[in-house]
């Protein structure tokens, strides 16, 4: 979610952020259980490109091999970018989600998960300039 | 509570056929799958009368490795035009099945093209508390599938 947000350019791609910032997100930890296997569309950047997020529990890589293997029937692969965020988040986020989801202790499992991003905000950039690089390559391919 | 970011609720133009494409999945830790596939397809017996060979002659036979899991393959066409695939999806097939279903529907394709057919819990029901082989149940399956298709 906010890799999404450093995409649309909701939260920096430099410099600082606080973690309020984080926690003012419409979506900052509202996703759950039920939203996994949906992509709910967060914006439309500049370039006109439609940013997603996708939440998929413990089953990644199972369900990205299913959605880019039905891309590939469907003859729309070359219009999915799929962007793995998870190994770039640290354990204070992993933490502060188990406590403000399994624990339903919100107000600090929120904080806990918002500093915890702040940390984890290098690696988000390096993946998002990464993403946007490909898709520029990839616009100006086709 | 209705969020920002939910979906609006998609319409789709009716469907000439209701089903183009069935899929069966399976754990896909054995052939389950490609052997339902192979029998819808007319490529072994339906009939159960007619006793299947050991030794089959079937692609992915032993199953699909952990690392191939959730990959849709396309097996084949079937005489009245329906397409076959499988689908080995692990123990929890609620979460593959949504992915693929939400992926058509983002690209405006009818989610409801697509029959997702749970072997394990078809072949369970087919066989209504009988005690019977594998096959039996398995081409019992399909041909409700079949059934199912026409009706």
């Amino acid at each position: 979610m906010v890799a999404a947000h450093l995409h649309l350019g909701t939260i920096p791609m430099t410099g600082k952020v606080k973690p309020e910032k984080i926690r003012s997100l419409p979506e900052f930890d509202l996703g759950d259980r039920k939203d996994w296997g949906s992509p709910k569309l967060v914006g439309v950047d500049a370039k006109g490109t439609e940013v997603y997020i996708l939440g998929l529990g413990n089953m990644t890589e199972i369900c990205c091999q299913s959605m880019i293997s039905l891309l590939y029937a469907i003859g729309k692969a070359d219009q999915v970018l799929l962007v793995e965020t998870l190994s770039v988040i640290g354990l204070l986020t992993r933490i502060g989600g188990f406590t403000s989801k399994v624990l339903g202790l919100q107000y600090p499992g929120k904080r806990l998960a918002a500093i915890g991003i702040i940390h984890s905000l290098r690696g988000l950039r390096d993946l998002v300039r990464k993403a946007q690089i490909y898709v520029d390559w990839k616009n100006r391919d086709q | 509570m209705r969020r920002e970011w939910d979906h609006p609720v998609k319409t789709f133009p009716p469907l000439k056929r209701k089903i183009i494409n069935v899929v069966y999945h399976w754990r896909g830790s054995d052939e389950l799958g490609p052997k339902a596939a192979a029998v819808h397809l007319g490529l072994l017996p339906g009939s159960t009368a007619i006793a299947l060979p050991g030794k089959l002659n079937l692609p992915f036979s032993g199953g699909f490795p952990r690392k191939n899991l959730g990959v849709l393959v396309f097996m084949g066409r079937a005489k009245n035009g329906e397409n076959i695939y499988i689908l080995p999806r692990g123990d929890k097939p609620e979460i593959v099945l949504t992915v693929i279903r939400k992926t058509a529907e983002l690209f405006k394709i009818n989610s409801e093209r697509y029959l997702f057919i749970d072997c394990e819990e078809r072949m369970r029901l087919a066989g209504g508390g009988e005690r019977s082989d594998e096959s039996t149940l398995l081409r019992k399956m399909v041909a409700e599938v079949k059934k199912g298709l026409r009706g």
